[in-house]
């Protein structure tokens, strides 16, 4: 296929809420290393919270769920269907979608899956949730959002990176938009696949032994098979090379001049990737609203936690243009063009479930 | 940007606690310190600076020298 911007003619975002976990953590303490102190410097990330005793990704989706339903005053059979897209399952099989379906009590005629896609998930979910709609369904979920943060690993630069985190979006169909349909751009190079990735646990290389033995690669980097391997320097070329792009094409399809989109809420890779996109855009800072410096990088949840920790009411504002991009694993990305009408309610907070 | 330029903005971009000049003719990686991080420095010095995109495997791989780097760069 050539590529294509998608319409989303009537998508609309009713409600927008994320669920940060309750544990904090400061990346840099007084008995960081010099490394650590670096590290965070560079790659943009002061705090970041993470899931706590008890808690996990799905416990995060679960009272985000909740929440959303309890702000719009839903019932169960107000909802067709539930789509969540996450790295961070409950169990390998089943997926945690249909888990949800019945811990929220949602209506067993609901529609529930699970889509595995990081860090472009957003608007991928959102684009699979407007496909449902057409097809004559009143009302999805989408849920996104990663446990990516891991406690025991010796993986420096991972352990500043990742934060934890859950976003979930009741979308509709709805005469909206000032007149501009969303439009969606998505894109794959599996080739890539190599950059971010989990060696073992799959049936390529199942879990043995060996799976839990150190190894240093050539930069010095010390991880076992179950760790997730990131080349950096391949994830750096690929999103600096790309995003600019798909953002003035993204652009182009709505007849917009980037300089005159309120918001592009991109992906938070980290600091120095984010930092080159906008400078290669030439556009100023308070264009690209940042989450990174206190919520680390959450993934798929990261482009709607910046919505609405940072933009809280701002990206709801009637007529307010937003482009978001997500880019990563996969390698995947996605781009997807709003514009607000004004009605969407944004909501951020921290998950009481343990 | 001439070459003295050149050094010290690298040193800016490597952000390495121990590194306060560079040996044109020394491999970034036998640099103290030298790890991925300030691979992507490099890279986004060259992207910032230059518009081009250099590989992190290649400034391993072959030992590139900020001399290197510079020609690769200028060229």
């Amino acid at each position: 296929m050539s590529k294509k911007h998608l319409s989303l003619d009537k998508l609309h975002i009713e409600a927008l809420c994320s669920v940060a976990p309750t544990r904090k953590i400061e990346v840099v303490n007084e008995d960081s290393s010099d490394k650590i102190k670096r590290l965070s410097r560079s790659i943009g990330i002061k705090s970041k919270y993470v899931c706590g005793p008890g808690q996990r990704f799905a416990t995060l989706a679960e009272e985000g769920i909740n929440g959303i339903v309890s702000k719009l005053n839903l019932r169960a059979d107000d909802i067709d269907g539930v789509i969540v897209v996450t790295q961070s399952p409950d169990f390998i099989i089943p997926g945690t979608a249909v888990l949800l379906q019945d811990r929220c009590r949602l209506s067993k005629n609901s529609l529930a899956y699970d889509i595995n896609l990081g860090c472009s998930g957003f608007p991928y979910g959102l684009f699979v949730a407007n496909g449902h709609l057409l097809s004559g369904m009143k009302r999805i979920l989408v849920v996104v959002g990663d446990q990516s943060y891991s406690p025991g690993t010796t993986d420096e630069g991972h352990g500043v990176l990742f934060g934890d985190g859950c976003s979930v979006a009741s979308v509709i169909l709805k005469d909206t938009h000032q007149g501009s349909p969303a439009f969606f751009n998505p894109g794959t190079d599996g080739g890539g696949y190599e950059a971010l990735y989990i060696p073992h646990g799959g049936k390529v290389r199942p879990v043995d032994n060996e799976s839990f033995i150190p190894k240093v690669d050539i930069t010095g980097v010390v991880r076992t098979g179950t760790d997730v391997v990131l080349d950096g320097p391949k994830i750096h070329n690929f999103s600096v090379g790309l995003v600019p792009s798909e953002l003035a094409d993204i652009c182009a399809a709505n007849g917009w001049e980037p300089g005159n989109v309120d918001y592009f809420v991109l992906h938070q890779a980290n600091k120095i990737i984010n930092d080159t996109i906008r400078m290669k855009m030439k556009l100023p800072l308070e264009k690209f609203p940042d989450s990174l410096s206190d919520f680390g990088n959450t993934s798929s949840a990261s482009i709607p936690v910046t919505m609405t920790a940072r933009l809280e009411d701002k990206w709801n504002k009637a007529g307010t243009k937003i482009v978001m991009c997500g880019f990563g694993i996969g390698l995947s990305w996605s781009t997807l063009s709003y514009v607000s009408d004004g009605t969407e309610i944004s909501h951020h907070y921290f998950c009481k479930n343990v | 940007m001439n070459f003295n330029e050149f050094l010290e903005g690298l040193v800016v971009a490597l952000d390495l606690p121990d590194v306060k000049e560079l040996n044109p003719d020394a491999p970034f990686i036998k640099l103290p310190d030298y790890d991925s991080l300030a691979t992507l420095g490099v890279m986004t010095f060259a992207e910032i600076e230059f518009n081009k995109q250099i590989e992190g495997q290649w400034i391993w791989d072959n030992e590139i020298t900020p001399k290197q780097l510079f020609d690769h760069l200028t060229k």
